[in-house]
């Protein structure tokens, strides 16, 4: 029968796309997170020289003296 | 009508899956109760009070009088697709839900053959799409398939399960999405009256 030909194609077609996307998505969202915390101190540090605002905590940086710890009001 | 189908056979089998569908609904229902008094949703079961289980009796031996294969291949089906989360709960029969899930379907499969696989792919599609609609309530559920999946995953999990039920039995799964639309309606009004 041809409607019951079209029917397995069809669920065999959305089955076939179903298996990519889910790997695709499942695999993508990997790769993005590894991504994203390779990029996340590059990220921070941009912030803290953008602002002079520590990103983590949202204190000032010390701008008087030039010193290496930023949380020191020394 | 439907061609090759008759009028009786069609309204039977409607009638039939409508009528089961409120059983297994007052069994689900039963199941979540506590659930959904925490959530404060419509509960068929608490609505009914005592007489939740012998409505749910009489209404599967009504389903079974109109048409009884599909009735109790449906019933069997709702109770393995309802049971298959349950991995490592112990059921009270000793086994764990997963186990019974799959004696049920080898036992529905060798009572109805064609007729359960039907049964179980439109209750996996229905199980699908219920899921797939409350992921953006439920979302942390750890039972909701759409976030346990993914929500496309989902979603094409079902049309791949409705259309087997088409192949298997296009009779069974047009009346069963019709009678889901008016349980749920149904189930909506009990909601808006209380």
């Amino acid at each position: 029968m041809l409607f019951d030909k079209v029917l397995l194609i069809a669920v065999l077609e959305i089955a076939v796309f179903l298996f990519g996307y889910a790997i695709g998505r499942r695999v993508g969202k990997r790769e993005g997170i590894t991504e994203g915390m390779s990029l996340l101190p590059l990220d921070l540090k941009k912030q803290l020289y953008e602002t002079s605002i520590c990103p983590l905590c949202s204190q000032q940086l010390n701008t008087n003296k030039n010193c290496d710890k930023i949380h020191n009001r020394d | 009508m439907l061609p090759g189908i008759s009028k009786i056979f069609f309204l039977k089998k409607f009638f039939s899956v409508l009528i089961i569908g409120f059983a297994i609904k007052i069994m689900d229902d039963y199941i979540d109760q506590d659930i959904d008094v925490i959530k404060n949703e419509p509960n068929l079961y608490i609505a009914l009070e005592y007489g939740g289980l012998p409505y749910a009796l009489l209404l599967l031996s009504l389903a079974a009088v109109m048409d009884l294969t599909a009735a109790i291949s449906l019933f069997l089906s709702s109770f393995a697709v309802g049971m298959v989360g349950n991995l490592t709960v112990k059921m009270p029969s000793g086994l764990y839900g997963f186990f019974e899930s799959i004696i049920v379907i080898l036992l529905g499969i060798i009572l109805f053959k064609s007729e359960m696989l039907s049964s179980l792919f439109i209750m996996a599609a229905i199980q699908l799409w219920d899921d797939f609609l409350d992921y953006e309530n439920d979302n942390m559920s750890k039972k909701n398939l759409a976030f346990l999946l993914g929500k496309v995953e989902c979603l094409l999990l079902a049309i791949i399960f409705f259309l087997l039920t088409v192949f298997f039995d296009y009779v069974k799964a047009i009346t069963s999405i019709i009678a889901m639309h008016i349980i749920i309606y149904i189930i909506k009004l009990l909601g808006n009256q209380r």
